[in-house]
């Protein structure tokens, strides 16, 4: 083809494009004299046309020559389509190929050509459609091609009428396709078509309206084709209101879609539940005023069979009816609509769940915050389900739809669910209940029996009891998939419930709930990380399997140390040593998690609070000459006690903020000071994680006595900080001061000292909590000890209510140093209060 | 008075309340008309209002202090329950929409879980509805303001008390308190929750410490990092544009000031003349809005008036609870679904396939068609080479017999 005689630049010269066509043309596209041995050819030449665009000629006009040859060169690739599809002595798969290239041709070519000769091609293609004699391979790709010829056309808004013109010309020989007896292959590509005209020009359905209704009701009715088929032929039962496009035939639809559901259920439940149901959904459904009709698309709605495969075939079309619905509720429908009612829809089907749950999915997709009144029921259903519901599909959906839950309503339906959801994957996570004892095969009912010793011996069982059984039961389900999905559902919804709700009133849970993932997180990758090679040598679905559990099990363990709590996640240390593990994995999913869960936590190992760039520093309230330290905003004090928050009160402070403090104890340190850091490195290195939190220490910048015997130096740095302080003019409300005292009073948890001293007209309330020394992690009531100092007016009061421990008192100590101090002096004051009475 | 956009559509919901009459009324505006629209009379005056960010629901406090729930779109009275003690000043709702946060008259400020309240089976069994119940201020709250991060967030108050106080919500307590040399009345959040900006009744916008660093900051105030000056009156209300991250201020002089809040100069100076400014909203400008029009604040719209909700209803009716369903907006956002792909290449490649297995009947039939045609052809060719024998044959014939006539002549 060297006629051109120019010299091919590169691959992407124009000029190489016509003479690919026509290369093409020459070896590949059949004619009557070339054969068409393998129809991989075809993939070949689709292929080739695709990814060089060679059908797609600039339509400027100007003298190019290469422009002009590859037009002409297209002009005979679609003459050769042409006659291709049109010679009637060509053989079937020759045709087959015309038509399926020429569907081709339709997405490819440019529009202008496309705009010229769009009729001549859908007639061509018509009549494929239409004729009897025609392969049932030709119909099909006959069908597609028109789809795409279709869908192409309705790009351009100003052949919109021909464009109906054309819909309109299909849609009669479609609805035979629908009718007769074809094959499953033709159903499916008349139901594409049908699709895709609805989603094309929707008006040219709205004649027809009624008997493609029919058409496809029948089909579901007849309930003998494939699942896939089935699911084609309700989505596009759901797209059909679309095609008058207003509120009352959407309405309409889905009432029928609700009555005929209903009924059948009431039909096979017959017994099995109260007579009511059924009237009640009735009058639900049926606008007042008007009678429920007798039969919806020749189905009877009350009718009694006894034949069962009646019964079956009908409990396989009211999943798809339900699937119809979904759709219909997910899908974009231009106008607002009332949806009938749909806490009946939640309700009323005990069986079905799997579909049923998935239209409950839609209908919380698809209504979103117009939930709120009925979540607390939709909560309670949950509830229910995780409780009792044992198929593992079926719990995979419930775990789906609670993040669903999380995620759309957020904090609120957290509180609600948290505690169930973590029980229940608890249950599904944990080796003794799940796996070996319900999944049992051969080798794990051997390895089942130590657990169930050791459950008799031991009581909740240490971590490492818990590795191991884990780790056993991580083995033994391998070979199930199924539970190994349950366990990835389970840890997403455990994930998505620590990334909504891990901070507001998750004690209960939360500390069961990190224990739990960081065991199953290192016991799924104990084994090492499912690798490339391990993967081409065992079965693909385990493995495959495997490693999305160590995946799920890692993204959960993130969201559990990324959550706020109040204090740090006692699991740091294992978690970034398995993160840097899996990052080693390079090339695989799990590795890239890994890197980026290293980049999330950070934050956590370096926290930063930067200042904005160029934050100015000068303001108006520069007259004194004071330095207020700034510890951070969750610097704590509590007066009252409510009763929602008495449960935290005895907890000092944020998990993030100690985070900052940490930080910025280690770099005061550092500067100023050596010696407060020093305390709170060796004192107890064991627990120097929780140790940071005594955060003023550092801040204190005092070399003051630092002597255990904290008693012996309070008085003395109680006046001292009177003196400082009376030259404030802070007004006081010793009113709160009392309560305060009260309040410390009241408190058996941790030493509490409130120091009172002084001048009656200032007072300067502090109160500073510490951090707990103790490292039991379980127990609450000795988790946190609030050290709390209060120095106040009337009385000189010097109390400790329950000495605690020596380090306690030695930071208690830190924090009146500060007192001697000059400079830091005013690195108390979190809490100012005003007198009320100025006001 | 409170002013509020339902939906980031073309309702504008206001709110009116004579002084201390009897009645108040909620007022809905459309983009299009500078008259009301639709006028609700609630059962008593409502002054806070705040809707959801779907604009499904509209949540309003009374000066008894009950707090009802209204559904936009049917105007039903969902719910009111008896909040506080006193009237309720300020309504806000936590960015996922699932707390709602309320202060009244009383310096009370409660969290209310929503599921909570439309739980019957639960509220029979809690003591109190609400989540928290914060006590500490003495005075009047003034304003409300949370923070990013659902159920982690930090909630502002402030008060009459000349304070302003941090609370956190997940743990239900006082993170820190502010005193502030006036009283404050409008408050807004820097976007990252470094500072929050407070209008004072002084004419400043003082700016409060959060998580930024005060203590470089020789202040006499504690957590007060600086302020914002030059309104001789009141600042009434505090708005945040992220778009062009600028602050906007409105006071009792009728001035809407916008500040760089990195620098902190004022930028620009909107003149309302008429009156005092009570609320200011930043808005995205619709795309139906003329670019001429001001569309940072929300003063007054044309065009493109749609039908407007009805009327909220005065009391909840339980009678038509039951018939009348939700309303559901599907989202028409997904424009290209999936029937309208192209797909005859993926027909094709499922047919090539099946055609390569040879597994079903549609390619068995092609096969046998073209094999049919095939037999046709070899049939005429054999007919044909047939022929062509029959021809050769005869001449064959023909010659051998006239060899043998030329011998027999000869």
């Amino acid at each position: 083809m060297a006629t051109s005689g120019t010299v091919i630049k590169d691959m992407y010269d124009v000029g190489l494009k016509p003479r690919m066509i026509r290369t093409l043309l020459k070896e590949d596209v059949p004619d009557d004299k070339i054969p068409f041995d393998s129809p991989s050819k075809l993939s070949r030449i689709i292929s080739c046309i695709q990814s060089h665009k060679l059908l797609s000629e600039p339509s400027i006009t100007d003298n190019n020559k290469q422009i002009e040859r590859w037009k002409s060169s297209v002009d005979d690739w679609i003459a050769r389509l042409l006659s291709l599809i049109s010679n009637t002595t060509s053989t079937p798969d020759k045709c087959w190929a015309g038509v399926c290239l020429l569907g081709v041709t339709c997405q490819e070519c440019n529009a202008d050509r496309f705009l010229r000769s769009y009729a001549a091609w859908f007639d061509k293609l018509l009549t494929h459609i239409q004729s009897r004699g025609d392969s049932q391979f030709v119909k099909v790709a006959a069908c597609a091609s028109i789809s795409d010829l279709i869908t192409r056309l309705a790009g351009f808004p100003n052949v919109k009428k021909e464009g109906i013109s054309l819909a309109g010309k299909v849609i009669q020989p479609v609805l035979k396709l629908l009718n007769e007896d074809s094959s499953e292959a033709v159903l499916e590509g008349a139901i594409h078509l049908l699709c895709s005209i609805i989603a094309s020009f929707p008006n040219t359905l709205q004649r027809h309206h009624e008997s493609v209704e029919a058409a496809i009701t029948s089909r579901i009715f007849s309930g003998k084709f494939s699942v896939n088929l089935m699911k084609k032929l309700a989505h596009c039962l759901a797209l059909l209101p679309k095609s008058k496009g207003d509120e009352d035939s959407w309405i309409s639809a889905m009432r029928k879609v609700l009555l005929l559901v209903n009924g059948y259920l009431t039909e096979i439940f017959a017994g099995l539940e109260e007579e009511t149901k059924w009237d009640e959904a009735v009058r639900l459904l049926v606008p007042p005023g008007e009678v429920p009709p007798p039969s919806l698309w020749g189905q009877k709605l009350l009718e009694d069979t006894s034949d069962k495969e009646r019964k079956r075939s009908k409990l396989c079309s009211i999943s798809m009816f339900m699937l119809s619905c979904c759709e219909m509720l997910t899908n974009s429908y231009p106008v607002q609509v009332s949806v009938p009612n749909k806490s009946f829809i939640c309700s009323e089907l005990p069986v079905l769940h799997s579909y049923a749950l998935e239209l409950l999915t839609s209908v919380i997709k698809g209504i979103r915050s117009q939930l709120l009144p009925h979540a607390a029921y939709i909560v309670r259903l949950v509830k229910e389900y995780l409780k009792r519901c044992e198929l593992p599909e079926l719990r995979i959906k419930v775990y789906s739809i609670t993040k669903l839950l999380l995620m759309s309503m957020g904090i609120g339906i957290a509180i609600y669910l948290a505690q169930e959801v973590v029980n229940s994957s608890i249950h599904d996570l944990n080796p003794i209940l799940d796996g070996a004892s319900l999944h049992a095969n051969a080798k794990s009912e051997i390895l089942v029996q130590p657990f169930h010793r050791k459950r008799k011996h031991g009581v909740a069982g240490s971590l490492e009891q818990l590795h191991e059984r884990i780790g056993l039961e991580v083995e033994t389900s391998k070979n199930c998939p199924t539970a190994i999905s349950v366990k990835i559902a389970a840890l997403g919804a455990l994930e998505t419930l620590l990334t909504v709700g891990g901070g507001l009133r998750s004690e209960s849970w939360r500390s069961k709930a990190d224990n739990l993932l960081i065991t199953i997180a290192t016991e799924s990758c104990k084994e090492g990380w499912v690798s490339d090679e391990r993967k081409t040598f065992l079965p693909n679905e385990s493995t495959q399997a495997c490693s999305d559990l160590q995946l799920a099990a890692l993204r959960a363990l993130l969201a559990s140390l990324l959550s706020p709590s109040r204090v740090r996640p006692p699991h740091l240390a294992p978690a970034l040593e398995l993160f840097r593990e899996g990052r080693q994995e390079i090339g695989t999913k799990v590795s890239e998690f890994c890197a980026y869960a290293l980049l999330a936590l950070d934050v956590l190992i370096h926290p930063r609070a930067l200042p904005l760039a160029d934050f100015p520093s000068a303001s108006s309230f520069n007259e004194v000459n004071h330095r207020f330290p700034e510890n951070n905003i969750y610097s704590v004090a509590q007066k009252h006690s409510n009763p929602f928050s008495s449960g935290m009160q005895d907890t000092g402070r944020g998990l993030s903020d100690s985070d900052d403090d940490l930080y910025k104890s280690w770099l005061d340190s550092s500067k100023e000071t050596e010696a407060p850091a020093g305390k709170n490195m060796t004192e107890k290195p064991s627990e120097t994680s929780r140790v940071q939190q005594g955060e003023n220490i550092p801040l204190a910048g005092s070399s003051g006595a630092r002597s255990p015997r904290r008693n012996e130096h309070e008085p003395a740095a109680a006046s001292a900080d009177i003196e400082i302080r009376s030259g404030d003019e802070i007004m006081v409300d010793s009113r709160q001061l009392q309560e305060s005292m009260e309040q410390h009073q009241e408190s058996s948890k941790g030493a509490t000292i409130p120091t009172v001293s002084g001048d009656p007209n200032v007072t300067y309330v502090d109160l500073t909590s510490f951090a707990p020394k103790d490292g039991a992690l379980n127990s609450r009531d000795t988790e946190m000890a609030s050290v709390q100092a209060v120095v106040a007016g009337e009385s000189d009061r010097l109390a400790t209510k329950d000495g605690n421990t020596a380090t306690s008192s030695a930071q208690k100590d830190a924090t009146f140093d500060i007192e001697d101090d000059d400079q830091s002096a005013d690195s108390l004051p979190d809490i100012v209060d005003v007198d009320p009475d100025s006001d | 008075m409170a002013l509020l956009q339902l939906a980031a559509a073309f309702l504008a919901s206001s709110q009116l309340q004579d002084a201390k009459a009897a009645s108040g009324a909620i007022l809905y505006w459309s983009w299009s008309r500078p008259q009301v629209e639709v006028k609700c009379f609630p059962e008593e005056p409502i002054k806070p209002l705040v809707a959801n960010s779907e604009g499904t629901y509209l949540v309003g406090g009374g000066l008894s202090g009950n707090i009802y729930f209204w559904e936009v779109a049917t105007g039903r009275l969902l719910k009111k329950w008896r909040a506080h003690y006193r009237a309720v000043t300020c309504l806000v709702l936590t960015d996922d929409d699932s707390l709602l946060v309320s202060g009244s008259e009383d310096g009370s400020v409660r969290v209310w879980p929503l599921l909570m309240i439309f739980d019957d089976h639960q509220m029979e069994q809690a003591s109190q509805l609400y989540e928290h119940s914060f006590q500490e201020h003495t005075l009047r709250v003034t304003d409300i303001v949370t923070g990013y991060g659902g159920g982690n967030a930090i909630i502002i108050s402030a008060s009459e008390d000349r304070t302003c106080k941090v609370w956190s919500l997940s743990k239900g307590i006082l993170l820190r308190n502010i005193v502030f040399p006036s009283i404050i009345d409008s408050i807004t959040l820097d976007p990252g929750e470094h500072v929050f900006y407070a209008g004072g009744r002084d004419g400043k916008i003082h700016i409060g410490a959060l998580s930024a660093d005060s203590s470089s900051i020789k202040s006499h105030w504690l957590h007060i990092i600086g302020s914002l000056s030059s309104h001789s009156k009141t600042v009434t209300c505090l708005a945040y544009s992220t778009n062009g991250n600028v602050l906007l201020s409105g006071s009792e002089d009728g001035m809407i000031r916008v500040w760089d809040p990195k620098t902190h100069n004022m930028v620009r100076v909107f003149r309302h003349a008429k009156g005092p400014v009570s609320n200011i909203h930043v808005l995205k400008r619709p795309a139906y809005l003329n670019p001429r029009m001001l569309s940072n604040v929300q003063v007054s719209s044309r065009r493109h008036g749609l039908s407007l909700p009805p009327p909220l209803s005065k009391y909840i009716n339980t009678m038509d609870e039951k018939v009348v369903g939700a309303v559901v907006n599907l989202q028409a956002t997904c424009n290209n679904p999936l029937d309208a792909s192209c797909t005859s290449s993926q027909v094709i490649s499922s047919q090539i396939k099946e055609l390569q297995q040879q597994g079903s009947a549609a390619a068995a039939e092609m096969e046998v068609e073209k094999l049919k045609l095939d037999s046709t052809q070899a049939m005429q060719m054999l007919q044909r080479w047939k022929k062509m024998y029959d021809n050769l044959h005869e001449f064959c014939v023909d010659e051998l017999l006239e060899g043998d006539h030329v011998k027999s002549a000869n």
